[in-house]
């Protein structure tokens, strides 16, 4: 079964908007047209499609073998076409970006074959506020921005000295820099770290040298590590995260990451709405949940602001 | 034995403080001010690698 899409223009819950494209990324609505509004596409396992759907009609597929055909399809067929010829996947990449089609690109070695080109096997959607991933065009293709791909549509903005894309290990990751971080400025409230709340991250593991926060939602009128969550990569190579404040702030860490290897570490808090005892967990490359958290506080967080990587 | 538990500056001070645990498996921390960032960090690369049991 390819991808499903269907025409549309406010992306719900578990599709991602382009153009006036949905397409399905939760895998809830395949099913047959007529009784979803789906419509189930073929799609290259190895290679690009492109797709193009309107209202009223049914969609239209193309499947270039290589660049030099997404290039010719850009310069002869898109419609409207570019206004000065194009010469390089790059360009044509961002003009259909820019254009109602909507391209997937598929690798059967490297990436995922079941689910939404790009997206990791077994993602899940249900739930998902924020999804940001240095991998997919989509979010981390246009320099300055890091957009989140959910379908909760927040974007983030670089402050500080830019984070350059590097390879690391055959997969592309942002390299921090002691200054860079990305910032999301509107529609943070949507991303809860402040109640029932799952964490993950991918990082690739360096001898860390000095201890810097990864992950944040900024303090309103105090500390971030006071309120809904911050975390910290410790020159352990291991992750300490806070949350809460009165009459003191809870805390807990996780084991050292991996050196020179991309480790998935998952953290997820029950919620720290309540007066009630907050609990915390984390996961290292998929291992069982391991309980960690010393919760001191026992009155209910206030929320934070901005999200900030 | 001390274990790390949080360290940041503080704007009202101009000092750099740390919190650990040094009184584990109390949830309990004290509070240890430094004039500098250099010298916090002399006291958290002390403890860092400090893991309750």
């Amino acid at each position: 079964m390819g991808n499903s899409i269907k025409y549309g223009t406010t992306a719900s819950p578990g599709t991602v908007l382009k153009g006036n494209v949905l397409k399905d990324v939760s895998g809830i609505s395949h099913g047959t047209t007529k009784q979803t509004g789906w419509w189930a596409t073929g799609i290259n396992p190895n290679g690009y499609t492109i797709t193009l759907i309107k209202s009223n009609t049914g969609p239209q597929f193309w499947s270039p073998v290589n660049d030099a055909e997404v290039m010719k399809f850009c310069n002869k067929v898109a419609v409207p076409s570019p206004s000065s010829t194009i010469t390089s996947i790059d360009e044509a990449l961002m003009f259909l970006q820019k254009s109602n089609y909507i391209v997937d690109y598929r690798n059967s070695v490297t990436r995922s074959t079941t689910t939404l080109d790009g997206f990791p096997a077994k993602l899940p959607m249900d739930g998902l506020s924020c999804y940001l991933d240095a991998q997919i065009e989509e979010s981390a293709g246009t320099t300055g921005k890091w957009f989140d791909v959910s379908g909760n549509g927040l974007e983030f903005s670089s402050y500080g000295t830019a984070l350059s894309l590097t390879n690391l290990g055959g997969y592309q990751g942002f390299q921090f820099n002691n200054s860079g971080y990305f910032q999301c400025n509107d529609k943070y409230g949507s991303v809860d770290m402040g109640g029932d709340c799952t964490l993950v991250m991918w990082v690739w593991c360096v001898d860390i040298t000095e201890r810097d926060t990864i992950f944040e939602k900024v303090g309103n009128g105090t500390s971030s590590f006071r309120q809904e969550i911050a975390v910290t990569w410790e020159t352990s190579e291991a992750f300490s995260y806070y949350s809460r404040r009165t009459p003191n702030y809870d805390h807990a860490n996780t084991s050292a990451m991996t050196k020179n290897a991309w480790n998935m570490v998952s953290i997820k808090m029950s919620t720290g709405r309540t007066a009630t005892s907050r609990t915390g967990f984390y996961s290292k490359n998929g291992a069982n949940y391991t309980a960690n958290y010393n919760s001191r506080s026992n009155t209910a967080l206030e929320s934070a602001l901005n999200i900030r990587v | 034995m001390d274990y790390f538990c949080n360290m940041d500056y503080d704007v009202d001070s101009g000092k750099w403080w740390i919190d650990a645990f040094d009184n584990w498996p109390s949830f309990d921390t004290t509070r240890t001010y430094y004039d500098t960032k250099e010298e916090a960090y002399v006291y958290y690369y002390s403890i860092i690698n400090n893991t309750p049991e």
